[in-house]
């Protein structure tokens, strides 16, 4: 299994690169959807509204809720359906800590909020923090029993090691420290970076702080939290910890796994081979045809559930169902509209001899992830400027050849062309086949393509396009 | 489930296509057949557009229409697909005596060399 262990805390533009061609690579399926923390202002309770989240079927949620006090305190749980992790945790001391942990897999209707119990006392404070996930297992979402923390003398909440069984775990950690102020909450260290959550609360004689984030395991073993910094450090503190391993969906395919990754975002999923995405001869997507009749194909549906079908209503521009699409190198293309905000990937199967063809540009503006002429010694093939990979073998902007790419393209079988990094956040959606202002065409077969919205997919995109990797190479296989 | 031809290059001189258009919005099956012309021609491939040209599979009764029928018969043909909007038998006559049909399945760029037309690609 491909290592993708240094990819954790890397920006992206500078992890991407790293990867290589994945085959059968690391299953990092789990994917980040939502976090967030507040305080407790009162007694009442605290309602967190989640609709706004986009939580889907199976997400999982995550809640923790933390609250000093002089004793134990209550941290409960209020709304209905939710398994408590573990027992409270109570950090005995002058300062007490008391934390509890839940977690809830949403149903087909996922909650649009929960509830928990606000402060025990007006002068108690009481934060909750919370995180929601997608691809974590439903049957087993907790890969070993969590490690927890409880205890005195000090208000810095080092979450404990904890030792997975599963490749792939999200790491979740959660810690909470009291105290008789509170200037800096506890907050996570070095490998744990992701969605940074902290709150803290000074209410003149109890304080509290209280911290969490996240980190990716590519392979199962131990996994241990940097020294978290912040929290009161006063020995009459106490402190409360958890550490979860979240399991990922064991029984996901590929192509379920990137869906759910990309549910949400502006990526598509676009594979008209037979046996993947519905085709439709009409633009209206309600005529359906049949994968490698030759039927004119006038949309491609888009299996990522974000609705970006490929869709063509002029049945002398569509391309036909042969082999996935097979454009006529004349006029045929087809689009789907949208916008995204930063950097997109592309990942694409294709087989052509074209000498002189541009498969892939933005719908009506200027970008394109390559395109190639035999002979030609340019070295501009893509807009704006970026690498690519033809099965795995890399072709540097601004140094490799228009010719070169050719050689590798055009040999008339399937290959993969994978363009990692390209800035799209002026581009207006993604066109297979003829550019708009008819400079280039694309005669050959387009039998998949991915689009990811890296910018979208933020802390999940490095998943997303190692999962790409390895359905492109899945699907290549049975060709 | 529509029986469709195979691909046929179709030429139309340019001072034809708002006809053509206007017969193509109703042949075609779906709703774009008004810009099923999108290849721009000409005698040397610069930029003075003669002729415009599409490479396209036709509903299968619409191909035989358009190459038995008579003017009249291929007018009512076309005015039947779609009863709300006649197409005027001026328009039909217009199209029907340039319009240059390949043979189902010909080469597109052959047909179109074979006319003495070379495309027209704008510089980028």
């Amino acid at each position: 299994m491909a290592e993708l262990g240094q990819q954790i805390g890397q920006p992206l533009g500078m992890g991407l690169g790293l990867f290589p061609f994945a085959v059968g690579g690391a299953a990092v399926s789990i994917g980040f959807v939502q976090s967030h923390s507040e305080l407790a202002t009162s007694t009442t309770d605290v309602t967190v509204d989640m609709s706004g989240w986009g939580l889907l079927e199976n997400d999982i949620v995550i809640v923790f809720v933390s609250e000093c006090n002089a004793g134990t305190s209550s941290v409960a749980m209020v709304s209905a359906g939710w398994t408590q992790i573990g027992s409270d945790l109570y950090g005995d001391d002058t300062y007490d800590n008391t934390s509890a942990a839940y977690y809830k897999i949403m149903g087909a209707t996922p909650d649009t909020s929960f509830t928990v119990d606000g402060r025990d006392g007006s002068s108690e404070p009481s934060a909750v923090i919370a995180y929601a996930f997608r691809g974590v297992d439903t049957v087993s979402p907790l890969d070993v029993t969590p490690t927890t923390l409880a205890a005195a003398n000090g208000g810095n909440p080092t979450p404990p090691a904890i030792t997975t069984v599963t490749d792939g775990c999200v790491i979740l950690c959660h810690g909470s420290g009291s105290g008789s102020s509170m200037t800096t909450a506890p907050t996570p260290g070095a490998n744990l970076p992701n969605n940074v959550e902290t709150q803290t609360e000074d209410l003149g004689s109890l304080a509290l702080g209280s911290g969490a984030a996240w980190a990716r395991q590519s392979v199962a073993g131990t996994f241990t939290p940097d020294t978290w910094t912040g929290g009161n450090s006063s020995t009459a503190s106490g402190r409360t910890a958890f550490t979860i391993a979240l399991r990922p969906d064991q029984g996901a395919t590929t192509l379920e796994q990137l869906t759910a990754l990309t549910a949400g975002t502006n990526s598509a999923i676009w594979i008209p081979l037979s046996g993947y995405s519905d085709l439709y001869s009409d633009s209206g997507r309600t005529t359906p045809i049949t994968a490698g009749s030759g039927d004119p194909v006038g949309a491609v549906d888009d299996l990522s559930g974000n609705g970006l079908h490929l869709l063509q209503a002029t049945t002398s521009l569509k391309p036909d169902a042969t082999d996935g699409l097979t454009l006529d190198g004349v006029d045929d293309n087809l689009d789907a509209t949208f916008t995204v905000t930063g950097d997109a990937a592309f990942l694409a199967l294709v087989k052509t001899t074209d000498t002189l063809a541009r498969p892939l540009s933005a719908v009506a503006t200027s970008g394109y992830p390559a395109d190639w002429q035999n002979g030609s010694t340019s070295t501009t093939w893509s807009s704006p400027a970026s690498d690519i990979h033809v099965d795995g073998t890399l072709f540097t902007a601004g140094v490799s050849t228009s010719d070169a790419v050719h050689d590798a393209i055009a040999t008339g079988t399937w290959k993969t062309f994978e363009n990692r990094v390209i800035d799209w956040s002026v581009q207006d959606g993604v066109r297979v086949g003829k550019a708009f202002n008819g400079f280039r065409q694309y005669a050959g077969a387009v039998g998949a393509l991915v689009f990811l919205d890296l910018a979208g997919l933020g802390a999940n995109a490095a998943s997303a396009l190692s999962l790409a990797q390895t359905l492109m190479a899945e699907i290549k296989a049975t060709l | 489930m529509a029986d469709y031809t195979n691909r046929i290059a179709i030429i139309i001189p340019a001072n034809v296509k708002p006809d053509t258009d206007a017969i193509f919005s109703i042949l075609d099956p779906d709703v774009g057949g008004a810009n099923s012309f999108t290849v721009p021609l000409s005698s040397d491939g610069g930029n003075s557009i003669t002729h415009w040209a599409a490479y396209t599979r036709m509903i299968q009764n619409s191909y035989t229409a358009l190459t038995t029928f008579s003017n009249n018969d291929f007018k009512n043909y076309v005015d039947d697909l779609k009863p709300d909007n006649s197409v005027p038998l001026g328009t039909i006559q217009s199209f029907k005596q340039r319009v240059l049909l390949g043979a189902e399945g010909q080469d597109f760029w052959e047909f179109v060399a074979a006319q003495g037309l070379v495309p027209y690609e704008p510089e980028m």
